[in-house]
């Protein structure tokens, strides 16, 4: 696996991802309700982003700025070893916070895991459910957009992709717009200004089917639980990036 | 006009995916059909005749698919399916092959213009994988020339590297250069002078998703003679084309001669057979490249090629398939203009593409398409049509009822 795209998955899809997790999650709500810190990761060679938590909500803000703690990665390995729970980052600044990195921040992205990975036994809850989807649904999107801009084979693809902005959603759940310029591609929350292309899921519940591997994405085309439609080149290249999703979040 | 509904189609599509990847995969499948929405499209047929099939739930559809080609003279042609079914019961797939096999050889050496020798295998594929091996093995050479866009089948060299089961490795030979860019393509053999087997193209670009182009006047004759001049075999895919555009094939249509050329589709009505044809100087070639496959001499669909060819003939197959596509586009575009739309059509008649222009998200196209269909017209989004033999003035006059209807409803959504 391409280190490199991975530690862009995790650092600007899964940290994004964080963003929603107080709207389902009452120990994430409870953190985001708490102390006000923004936490900065810095990946040599990859990118900085940050997380501002506090306020009730948590805001994910690409690229560097200002923070309480800084936690730097000398490169992509280091932080992806972070978040496979085999590593620990080097606090540049904020080294009175360490007790917040390993409490309420160790909170979140443990509750973030608990809904992403999702076991068997939880699904029966409907409300649990709906959160795995929900979450895996902004996650695959965000991860879709890193891996087009930085896996080989994702490039490939995405230079493939005309210009324009597909809607990706779930009815009664995330609204997401992903645009490709140029050959790059970024992901907003939100309908597009524009829409050109949309993949569209029936309900969550065929949302969280398909991104856990419990139906494939051609019965879920063929069974209505996944429209496709509009300018088909968007989205046929599209899918390809998407097919190689579960390699990064897997 | 009353529209369908696919209440068994669905049915059989749910039991379909519980044991076959992706329900129906492919070419026919709604992912790959870009059935957009797939609930106005019928999923399993039960019956076809003539220019119709009939789906599960019973809804008749004129078919402008025609089984993506194969359905040249009308789905079950007597004749054709007599010849075949004749030959099952004398003897179909068998250790020794049958004379069939000779006989449908010296028709296509007599029916094809540039034909002094025909091979036989199955699919559309086997032929293209066919014509680039030859080409190497004639001229010791392992780069092949393609147009961007153009489809020549799904083995892995003919696909896209990044693609799913595709590796660099597998096209690492392709050079790629637009249809119709003879300067392209004359600069593209300078900077690989001594690397080229072949120029491999359909003979004119029949893409999926873009308008249909034919090739710039000239074009052909140039190519013809840049590979003469740079050893280069000049290879038509005429798997989609063949038939429909002439009879003695696409090469002559458009007033060259081609070295090999590819059949498929409308061979043979569809039974499964498919052909490449060559020029004398590449038979040693095509001889010394090992390619067989279990059921290519299969005599049954030989004999309905043979069957189908001479019908073909008989009835000036192509001329009709081109008057009758003229006929139903004309109509087409002028039912679009009655409601306000811009239906552009490209291509050759017989098997015509069309799309709505100004639309950019092609979701008017999509859904006028789906109301065709909802009404037993069965065209599919963004991939040319095909015509038959079979389609009467009454079908087409039908059809252009429920396009302008479909139109109407299309118009009515928008305001």
């Amino acid at each position: 696996m391409d280190q490199h795209t991975l530690a862009r998955v995790n650092l600007f899809a899964l940290l994004r991802c964080l963003e929603d997790l107080p709207a389902v999650d009452a120990a994430a709500r409870a953190i985001a309700e708490g102390k006000a810190e923004t936490i900065q990761f810095t990946v040599g060679g990859v990118g900085a982003a940050r997380l501002a938590i506090g306020g009730g909500r948590i805001e994910f803000l690409p690229g560097p700025g200002s923070k309480s703690i800084h936690l730097w990665f000398p490169k992509a390995e280091a932080l992806n070893a972070l978040f496979a729970g085999k590593g620990n980052p080097i606090p540049l600044k904020g080294l009175t916070k360490i007790a917040y990195l390993k409490g309420p921040f160790t909170i979140l992205t443990e509750r973030l895991g608990y809904y992403l990975r999702a076991k068997p036994e939880l699904l029966a809850d409907k409300g649990f459910k709906e959160a795995n989807a929900s979450l895996s649904l902004r996650a695959a999107v965000y991860a879709l957009a890193e891996i087009g801009n930085s896996d080989r084979e994702g490039r490939l693809n995405a230079a493939r992709m005309p210009d324009g902005e597909v809607l990706l959603a779930a009815k009664g759940g995330p609204e997401l717009t992903l645009e490709s310029k140029g050959g790059r591609l970024a992901c907003r929350k939100g309908l597009p200004a524009r829409l050109r292309a949309r993949m569209v899921f029936a309900d969550l519940d065929s949302a969280g089917a398909l991104l856990r591997g419990e139906m494939d994405s051609y019965t879920a085309i063929g069974s209505e639980k996944l429209e496709l439609g509009g300018f088909v080149p968007l989205l046929d290249n599209m899918n390809k990036i998407l097919g190689l999703v579960p390699r990064y979040l897997n | 006009m009353q529209t369908y509904s696919h209440a068994r189609s669905r049915e059989l599509f749910a039991r379909a995916t519980k044991v076959i990847p992706g329900g129906v995969y492919g070419h026919l499948g709604p992912a790959e059909g870009c059935f957009m929405p797939v609930g106005a499209y019928p999923l399993f047929s039960s019956r076809a005749e003539g220019a119709y099939f009939w789906d599960v739930d019973g809804n008749r559809f004129i078919d402008y698919m025609c089984a993506y080609g194969p359905n040249i003279l009308g789905y079950g042609d007597k004749d054709v399916e007599a010849a075949a079914l004749a030959q099952l019961k004398e003897g179909n797939c068998v250790t020794a092959p049958s004379p069939r096999m000779v006989e449908l050889a010296e028709l296509m050496v007599d029916t094809v213009a540039m034909a002094d020798w025909a091979f036989f295998c199955k699919n559309g594929g086997d032929t293209t994988m066919f014509a680039l091996m030859i080409a190497r093995a004639a001229t010791g050479r392992a780069r092949a020339v393609l147009t961007r866009g153009g489809y020549h089948g799904v083995a892995p060299w003919t696909q896209k590297e990044g693609h799913p089961g595709i590796t660099s490795a597998d096209v690492s030979n392709n050079l790629y250069v637009e249809f119709g860019d003879y300067e392209a393509l004359e600069r593209l053999f300078a900077e690989h002078h001594g690397e080229i087997a072949c120029f491999m193209a359909t003979p004119y670009h029949h893409p999926v998703f873009e308008d249909n182009r034919l090739p710039p006047e000239g074009y052909w004759q140039k190519v013809r003679a840049l590979c003469d001049r740079e050893g280069v075999v000049l290879a038509i895919d005429d798997v989609r084309c063949g038939f429909r555009l002439d009879t003695g094939g696409s090469d002559r249509h458009y007033g060259f001669e081609a070295d090999l050329e590819c059949f498929c589709k409308a061979l043979a009505n569809g039974w499964n057979v498919s052909a490449v044809c060559g020029k004398d100087s590449l038979k040693d070639a095509a001889g010394s490249v090992m390619y067989t496959g279990s059921y290519w001499l299969s005599a049954a669909p030989i004999a309905a090629a043979i069957a189908c060819i001479g019908k073909m003939r008989e009835l000036g197959a192509a001329g009709l398939c081109m008057e009758k596509g003229r006929k139903l586009t004309q109509g087409l575009a002028a039912a679009g203009r009655r409601h306000g739309f811009d239906l552009r059509i490209s291509g050759e008649p017989s098997m015509w593409f069309m799309r709505i222009a100004g639309d950019d998200s092609w979701q008017t196209h999509q859904a006028w398409v789906a109301e065709c269909v909802r009404r037993g017209v069965f065209f599919t989004n963004h991939h040319n049509h095909f015509i038959n033999t079979a389609l009467t003035d009454e079908d087409i006059a039908f059809t252009l009822e429920v396009a302008d209807e479909a139109f109407a409803v299309v118009a009515k959504a928008r305001r």
